[in-house]
Order: structure tokens, then sequence, then C-alpha cells
């Protein structure tokens, strides 16, 4: 038996489409059921279905075997997992945004809005600069706008939602994309099923290249 | 009092009640003639603060001490032994150790203490020392769980394949970050970026997917090596393969180059041992003349540490039978009929249901006499 975590939401979605695509089908998998386990006996699987900022632990602490995360998560928690395979959906980009007429005054501290503080911070340190990190939870968009922050480390997507807030990227950090995780015992002690699944996956990846 | 003896004997086969743990891996050790070392569980802030890498980015907790002085609860074992060793390659020393270590959990949730023992070899490292030490982490291993394994990796191995690519430092530091994730795609992207052979970059690729059985593993590693570095780790690699195969517990010995320790302090061999109910290593170690030579000494050394905060959890194990009484039996007859079969070497619970508890076999008392319940 296999334990999967996936991302809640549209990324878990297509995740678990690629999945049932290479025989990881799971009958009773409905995401939008209430229900947060879902087990097929047949194909030897169980599905929790998690908040996307918890699957990496899961899997880290063995509660799942494998799970699907975005890079973005990783690289915030650095987790002690293996990120076997990109598997290239859930595009977008970790990026600096802020009011289209922000200039940066290097002579001050900037007050760096964002839910990922680790990532912005190693970002800010390496090129030396100082900062004040305002952590927030949601509508991060909002901080420049109010004057909470100078600029934001955030997710963007298609770069609508900054658009119409009048904001614009600044500066982007990196690509982000789902990845294949594993934890460390399971890769071990489950290494032909993680290896079968492995397979599979690149085998799908490969085609759609 | 045989009978006594048996039962405490058994006690201890069965990992009596995990506080046995360190007990028996004492015994284990101390039969290999390794000496137990005690230490203080302070230690100046600065051994840490000159050797932070060997702490793998371990947050030390500190306070300041008499005279000024910034002490630290020690994080780490190995580097007070090995800072504190006066063995040399011609005259050895074998310790071993049970005590606690500091840390700040990750992700800024609190302190931990981490109840740790192990084994430090230093002197001179030969392959008796490794598979002496392999034979160790298979029987400690054995003593935590039916299911585990320990894979071994080798520095010399790992670090002479990627300068095999003529990478910069920068790209090379991406590389062992890949090999560590096992991560083949960003591995991909590294070697087009610095535009690396393609035949040297495939051996190295192959080398980070390779995990499983060392007699599988070693024959196709075998074909990719580059290099004398590596092709020497690869020769201690088949020579412990070879040993491994007589020990006990030699068929769960496994090859995995992920696992490897920083390269300024560790040289040769490396050890993570897994189990199946724990989800990461519980036993890491390896060769780290390196961290020696930064201390001035002359020695090499070997050692090993393993987590005893995995094992509670383990040690479990159902009782083997639960009997069961009700008000009207007689007392004295109920525990008469418990101790009968304790001193038969059985662990018996005595209740009047069977609800939340694991036992094997569960016996009904009856007028003086035991009735198995079906």
């Amino acid at each position: 038996m296999l334990n999967i975590a996936l991302p809640k939401g549209r990324l878990g979605e297509k995740a678990y489409k690629l999945l049932e695509e290479i025989g990881y089908r799971c009958e009773e998998f409905d995401s939008g059921k209430r229900k947060l386990i879902f087990t097929d006996k047949k194909n030897e699987v169980s599905y929790f279905w998690v908040k996307p900022s918890d699957v990496a632990i899961y899997v880290e602490r063995g509660a799942a075997d494998v799970g699907v995360v975005g890079k973005d998560i990783l690289l915030e928690q650095d987790p002690d997992v293996y990120e076997l395979e990109d598997l290239k959906m859930g595009i977008c980009r970790m990026a600096v945004a802020a009011k289209k007429d922000f200039e940066d005054d290097t002579d001050k501290v900037l007050r760096v809005a964002t839910k990922f503080v680790n990532i912005a911070k190693r970002y800010y340190e390496g090129m030396g600069r100082q900062i004040d990190v305002i952590k927030l939870n949601g509508s991060i968009e909002l901080a420049p706008i109010l004057g909470l922050s100078d600029v934001i480390v955030d997710i963007v997507e298609t770069g609508s939602t900054l658009k119409e807030n009048d904001l614009e990227v600044k500066d982007v950090i990196f690509p982000v994309s789902a990845r294949l995780i594993a934890g460390k015992a399971a890769y071990r002690f489950k290494n032909e099923e993680i290896g079968r699944l492995l397979m599979r996956v690149r085998e799908v990846l490969n085609d759609k290249d | 009092m045989p009978s006594l003896l048996k039962g405490i004997e058994r006690f201890f086969e069965n990992g009596g009640d995990g506080q046995t743990l360190p007990l028996r891996l004492s015994a284990l050790f101390s039969s290999y003639g390794y000496k137990k070392y005690r230490m203080s569980r302070f230690e100046e802030y600065s051994l840490y603060a000159e050797n932070f890498d060997f702490l793998a980015g371990s947050n030390v907790i500190t306070f300041g001490g008499e005279g000024g002085k910034l002490l630290a609860l020690r994080p780490d074992v190995t580097l007070s032994i090995a800072k504190n060793t006066k063995a040399t390659r011609t005259s050895g020393e074998k310790v071993y150790y049970h005590e606690s270590v500091y840390r700040q959990a990750r992700g800024n949730l609190g302190y931990e203490e981490i109840d740790q023992m192990g084994v430090e070899s230093i002197g001179e490292v030969d392959l008796l020392t490794i598979s002496e030490q392999v034979e160790l982490i298979l029987k400690s291993l054995s003593m935590l769980s039916r299911e585990y394994s320990l894979d071994v990796s080798h520095s010399g191995l790992v670090h002479g394949m990627v300068s095999q690519l003529g990478l910069s430092a920068p790209a090379k530091a991406r590389v062992y970050e890949c090999i560590k994730r096992k991560s083949i795609h960003a591995f991909g992207h590294v070697m087009d970026r610095e535009g690396v052979d393609e035949v040297k970059a495939a051996k190295v690729r192959r080398m980070i997917e390779l995990s499983g059985p060392i007699d599988e593993v070693l024959p196709e590693l075998g074909a990719l090596i580059m290099g004398e570095e590596a092709a020497a780790a690869y020769v201690q690699l088949m020579a412990l393969s070879h040993e491994a195969a007589r020990m006990q517990g030699g068929d769960r010995l496994r090859v995995d180059l992920s696992i490897f320790n920083h390269l300024d302090y560790y040289n040769g061999v490396i050890f993570n041992g897994f189990i199946k109910e724990y989800p990461k290593a519980v036993v890491v170690g390896g060769q780290y003349d390196k961290l020696l030579e930064k201390l001035g000494k002359d020695a090499q050394a070997l050692g090993f540490a393993i987590n005893l905060g995995a094992a509670p959890a383990i040690h479990r194990r159902p009782a083997d039978i639960v009997l069961l009484y009700d008000e009207s039996d007689s007392v004295f007859g109920v525990l008469e009929q418990a101790n009968k079969l304790r001193e038969k070497g059985k662990t018996v619970i005595v209740a009047k249901s069977e609800e939340g508890i694991a036992a094997a076999k569960a016996y009904i008392y009856r007028d003086g006499e035991l009735e198995e319940k079906r």
C-alpha cells in the first residue's frame, strides 16, 4: 500500500489525474467531499487530502510515503525528504512585486511583506540588503497598497491580481512547479513501489514533452 | 532461580520495556572492548563556532559562563570526544557514550533534547575497524526493529565522481544538493547550464539514482566509476561488501550515495541506519579523519550515533498472555497460575477484560485451572 499526500485544491486534482492515468486510480476519490482519506485496496493506494503547506510535513514524518508539493514550499520549509521529480504542473514564479511607481531607496531598511519568510530572508541576505520582514498569512498584495510594506515576496501565476491592484513584478526569485517527494525511510522500505511510481510518472512526462 | 533467570533473559530478548535498550547496547559495545566515555553537558561555544559545518547547521543553545566565557549546551558528542582524545595512529582509543544532546528544533519550534548512544574508534581505521562498526550497527538496529536496513555510502566516491565534472564551486554545491535530494531533474538543469560532457553527466546521474542491496548495486556502480579517488573508494566498498556478506544481518546492507556528510570533515565510508517504524535515519555515522586533522590530531576516526528517541514506540511489543479473571475468583489462585506461566518465561498480564491489552493469547481462570479463550 502506497500512501500519497496530495495538496487540497487545483494542484492536487491535477496531480491525482496524473496518478490515475498511470494506474493509481482510487474508486471513491472525490476532491469535493469532506472526507480526507481515500483508499483503493485493489490498486494498493491511499490518498490523503491535506493543506498544501502540510504535504512535506506528512511525508517527512512518515505519515505519507510520497507527496506532491510546490517548490516554493520545499524552499521555504527545507524538509528532510527526497525531491524525486519535477511534475511540470502548478507552474508559477516566486517574485518580488511592488507598486508600479516604487523606487528602491537603498539607504533605508526595506519592508518586505510575505508568507515566505525564509525565502525572503535568504534572497535579501544574498544581496547584502537589510530588511524588515512582515509575516502575513494572506492578501499579501494589500500590504504595499496600504503602506504596510515597500515590497512583497509572493507567488505570481498570471500576474492579473498584481495588475488589478496597480502592482508589478520587480524581480523573479525562482520558477515554481510541483514536485514529487518521498520520505527517506519509505524510500528504503517501499523502494520497489516508489521506484515503479516514479518510472511511470517519468514515462508520462516524457510523452508530454 | 533458573526460571527467574530465564524470565529476565527473555525480558531482555524482547527488548524489555524500552528502558533496557541502553543497557543492552552498553553490553554490546563493552563486549567489543569499547570503554564508556562520560562528559560534561557544557562545552565552550568556540568549539562549535569553529566547526559549525560539522553540526550540519544545527543551532547551538548558548549561555554566559564564569569569567564571561560563552558556553553551549552540547549539541554533539563526537566533537567533544575528538577534541579531548589523546589517541594517535599507533595508540588507538575505542569509546562509547550515552548522552543527551541539545539542539534548537527546526522551524524555531523550541529546543529538543536528544537521547543518543554511539561509539567512536580513534586511531587507525582499516577494513577491520569499518567491518566491526558495520557489525555493531547491524546488531544495534536488530535490537530496535525487525525491519531495518543499513545504507552505506563513501565521501571519496561522491567527491571523486563530482570532481570529474569540472564544475565551479557554486555549481558543485548545487550538484551535491541534487545528490542529497535525489533530484535527477535539477541535476540535469545544472549539467545543461554548465555544458558538462554528456557521458560523464550520465554516469553521475545514474550514481544518484542507484539505491539497493549492496551486492546488486556495487557491480553497476563499478561500471560508472571515474577517476582515482572514486576508484579507491569503490575498492573499499567492495571489500566491505565481501565482509558483510558473512555477517549476521549482512543482507540488510544497502548502497545509496545520497547519504553523505560535510566533505570538510568526512572522508571515507558513511552510514545511515533506518528502521521501518521511524521516518528518518536512526543511526548516522562515518569516517571523519578531516575533523581530527582540523583539531591538530594525528589519527583517523570512525563512529556512529543512535537516536534512542526513536526507540520507545518500537518496544511496545505485545505480552505473551493475558490472564482473565473475575471478582469471584481466588486471588491467590490467579496469582499462582500467572506466576507458573512467568516461570516458563512468558510475559503475563492479569486483567478483567482484554480491552486495550495487546497479547498473543488469552486464558480464562476457572476454579484453579486455565482455559484458553478462543
